[in-house]
């Protein structure tokens, strides 16, 4: 592990409609960002449970994105406002356990801002390089 | 002649703390406590009793709520089985009273005594349980009526009496020979005429739910369809507490935990009092009430564990009782069918 | 001062008027330091006990036999939490509201049983605004009272049958949140792991509970949905969130779900800690949702039956900053 630096595993949850079109778009774009997320489609942001969220953190990752369009925009109409209440209660009660801010984001990305898209995964990845590893349950052994 | 000797409790805390044994004491209290290793910056128990119990078992140190069977892990040509390793460290549990130390006598009949469970069988044989008797009653207590003492050996390799500055140790049976070697040099040999006065301080009966569960047997057997266990519990929440903090109760579920890259088979406790519990694949439930799981619990505990091991699968400890949420009370339930009330 | 035996009298005297409309009440008996909630008509009405000691939820009684006993009127016996607990019920439809019947106890705070573990008979209980007296023995509130008692602010029960006055004064300056406020995120992680750590999954946080109504829990195994016509490929395609194992991360997931399905709907009654074996702090943990509902979205759980629950609505000037890590 000595000579192996870290490098962050980050669960991206994005709306299908918005923001991962444009994860889409950067990757059409050829925009370079780095390589260390995964993306989990979803059909909206409203879709996405809290208990996601905790399962990617108890299960190795060591951020999670959240993205949807931007308030008032959702292709559903309420789904993001939605989401943005639970997932903001999620974000104190995370912070309350000692999981850093920085390591869950939720974000309004809308379909064309690609490069935003990009940035944000950029920042995260430095943000928790910086941070460390989560090791939430280093008490278990795989 | 007695084996009974009586050595200064600061040398026993001197030789156990340079033995190469590990020693676990009850530490804390009630809900608060824990099972911690005897070192410098700990120290014996001096008195057992409701004041020094903690609400977890000693079962939770040999047979723990998760035990790893084996792990797996995927390899470039298959997959790597490896099998759980047991450690040469010898263990001893020192300061628990009666009705915890015969409870590892009652887990032995279940887990060793007709086919060995494996995982506990290796703990077992490197555990050596030091009792100390009992200074102090609760009110949830009903060890006599289940065949205890304050003061019984059952159950102990080595019975602690305190008095004074002194511990009285008796040597019940030859599991700790080497360490009772050790504490017979610098002990005194106790004759009978002394070790009778020092028994009375402890003789004493807990001075609720009197009765005798030998003489109940015969009535319990009679009690399956009493309407009785409805309103025994009604209250029933069915949680886990009263199985997981009881120091004789056993059941265990094996779980395979992890994914395709690699993971591990884990025994791990289960309850009885979980709907789960007796769920069977064809969706059907032959427990889905709480009364009939209640009921399961207690005939288990008083007559079926009897009719099949002579012994009781209850100690008296009164933990379930204590901690229940909704008060439910076992002895009184026992009682009341044993037609105890109506004498 | 308050006299629980007057209190008790006169509670019997409101079921009497009570069986009237309703068959049966839902209300504490047995002793009176560790009464639980039981079915009464009338016929065993004597054995209705009332006391600061009165700690499990009879909202709870309700919901684990809410098929038999909601088929027709029924009374039942609250306190404030309890109360508030009914109206999250009321609010999410899982009680009809026309048959139940409120009788309102005013609450001071439920005490400690195990204080008085060496008392054997209690013929009196007293309090006023600082003491309880048990058998004429005075003890503080404060000593007795746990930490949702101790920061309860609801004083307000104003239902048609009443009981009881305040007398202590209640307060809550989220004061016990201040600890973890105080770590760092590596302390606050080591405190949430050691407390994973030790639990072992009774469930009874959850069983307890007044508000915990699903039928099937995110963490139980799927045993509890399957029918005759299940067919084996639907049973194993069934995922589970956790693995029964009690290791901390599967404890983890479970001690957070539960705080995060409390969101607006916790009414901090205190149940879950108070019942938990362990002694694992989990208002620690749910409190810091509860003080997010509470502080920044103005929302109080349970508070009027006719409110829409917290999370089937939104604002549009719902917040969005997350103060820099502080709860």
């Amino acid at each position: 592990m000595n000579g192996m630096k870290f490098e962050p595993k980050i669960v991206a949850f994005v709306c299908n409609w918005c923001s991962y079109a444009a994860a889409d778009l950067a990757g059409v774009s050829r925009i370079q960002y780095p390589t260390n997320v995964v993306n989990v489609k979803m059909m909206c942001s409203g879709r996405i449970d809290p208990l996601m969220v905790i399962d990617a953190f108890i299960r190795g990752a060591d951020g999670v994105l959240v993205s949807g369009c931007h308030p008032g925009d959702c292709h559903y109409i309420h789904g993001n406002y939605l989401a943005r209440r639970r997932l903001y209660v999620l974000k104190k009660l995370l912070v309350g356990i000692g999981i850093e801010t920085e390591r869950f984001r939720i974000e309004w990305i809308s379909a064309s801002e690609s490069q935003r898209y990009s940035k944000v995964i950029e920042d995260m990845v430095k943000d928790i390089k910086r941070l460390g590893p989560l090791e939430l349950s280093h008490g278990d052994e795989k | 002649m007695n084996d009974v000797i009586k050595v200064k409790i600061e040398k026993v805390e001197e030789i156990l703390k340079n033995s190469h044994y590990n020693v676990y004491i009850p530490y804390g209290k009630g809900k608060d406590g824990k099972y911690e290793l005897l070192s410098e910056k700990t120290s014996l128990p001096r008195e057992a009793g409701e004041h020094k119990k903690i609400s977890l078992p000693p079962k939770a140190i040999i047979f723990r709520k998760d035990e790893i069977i084996f792990k797996y892990r995927r390899v470039e040509d298959g997959i790597k089985l490896e099998e759980n390793e047991f450690d040469n460290i010898e263990m001893i549990i020192f300061g628990i009273p009666p009705c915890d130390a015969h409870s590892f006598s009652v887990l032995d009949a279940a887990l060793i005594d007709d086919y060995p469970e494996p995982l506990y069988f290796e703990k077992r044989k490197k555990f050596g349980i030091i009792g100390m008797a009992c200074s102090r009653d609760g009110k949830f207590c009903f060890c006599t009526s289940v065949g205890l003492t304050p003061h019984s050996e059952k159950g102990s390799d080595i019975m602690i009496y305190p008095y004074g500055e002194f511990f009285y140790l008796k040597k019940v049976n030859n599991n700790l020979d080497k360490l009772w070697k050790n504490l017979e040099g610098f002990g005194i040999h106790v004759d009978d005429v002394e070790f009778e006065r020092i028994i009375k301080k402890y003789d004493f009966s807990p001075n609720n739910f009197i009765f005798s569960a030998e003489d109940i047997v015969e009535k319990l057997n009679e009690s399956f369809e009493s309407d009785y266990w409805k309103r025994f519990s009604e209250a029933c929440i069915s949680c886990g507490i009263c199985t997981y903090l009881c120091p004789t109760c056993h059941c265990y579920d094996i779980v395979d935990v992890g994914d395709e890259t690699g993971g591990r088979r884990v025994r791990t406790w289960d309850s009885c009092q979980f709907p789960e519990f007796t769920a069977e694949t064809s969706s059907y439930n032959p427990r889905m009430e709480a009364y009939k799981r209640q009921r399961q619990r207690v005939l288990h505990k008083f007559l079926y564990f009897y009719m099949n091991k002579k012994m009781f699968m209850c100690t008296g400890c009164g933990r379930c009782i204590k901690y229940c949420p909704v008060s439910i009370n076992i002895a009184e339930c026992v009682m009341r069918l044993g037609g105890v009330y109506e004498e | 001062m308050r006299d629980y035996a007057r209190e008790t009298e006169e509670l019997k005297r409101v079921c009497m008027d009570i069986l009237k409309d309703v068959d049966n009440i839902v209300a504490w008996i047995g002793d009176i330091l560790r009464p639980y909630p039981s079915l009464l008509s009338e016929d065993n009405l004597n054995e209705i006990v009332w006391s600061p000691f009165c700690a499990s939820s009879t909202v709870t009684y309700l919901k684990k036999h809410k098929n038999e006993l909601l088929k027709k009127n029924i009374g039942i016996v609250v306190k404030d939490c309890d109360l508030r607990a009914l109206n999250v019920m009321f609010q999410e439809n899982v009680f009809d509201r026309e048959k139940i019947v409120i009788i309102g106890m005013r609450c001071d705070g439920v005490a400690n049983h195990l204080f008085f573990e060496d008392v054997m008979y209690v013929h009196e209980i007293k309090s006023d605004d600082k003491f309880v007296y048990v058998n004429g023995k005075m003890v503080e509130w404060s000593e007795l009272l746990h930490t949702c008692c101790n920061t309860c602010t609801y004083s307000y029960i104003e239902t048609k049958y009443v009981i009881g006055e305040y007398m202590r004064k209640k307060n809550n300056d989220w004061m016990h949140l201040s600890k973890i406020n105080d770590m760092d995120y590596d302390n606050r992680r080591k405190y949430f792991i050691k407390i994973a750590e030790r639990c072992i999954r009774c469930y009874a946080c959850r069983e307890i509970c007044p508000v915990c109504t699903c039928l099937e829990c995110a963490v139980d195994p799927i045993e509890r949905k399957i029918s005759p016509k299940t067919t084996p490929h639907q049973k194993t395609s069934r995922a589970t969130w956790i693995f029964r194992e009690k290791s901390a991360s599967e404890n983890i997931f479970y001690l957070l779900m539960r705080a995060i399905h409390m969101s607006g709907r916790c009414v901090r009654c205190g149940c879950c800690e108070r019942v938990c074996p362990m002694a694992i702090p989990l208002m620690d943990i749910i409190d810091i949702v509860n003080k997010t509902v509470i502080e920044k979205y103005h929302y109080d759980a349970g508070r009027d039956p006719l409110e829409k629950p917290f999370l089937t609505f939104y604002s549009e000037k719902d917040p969005e900053d997350d103060m820099e890590g502080c709860i």
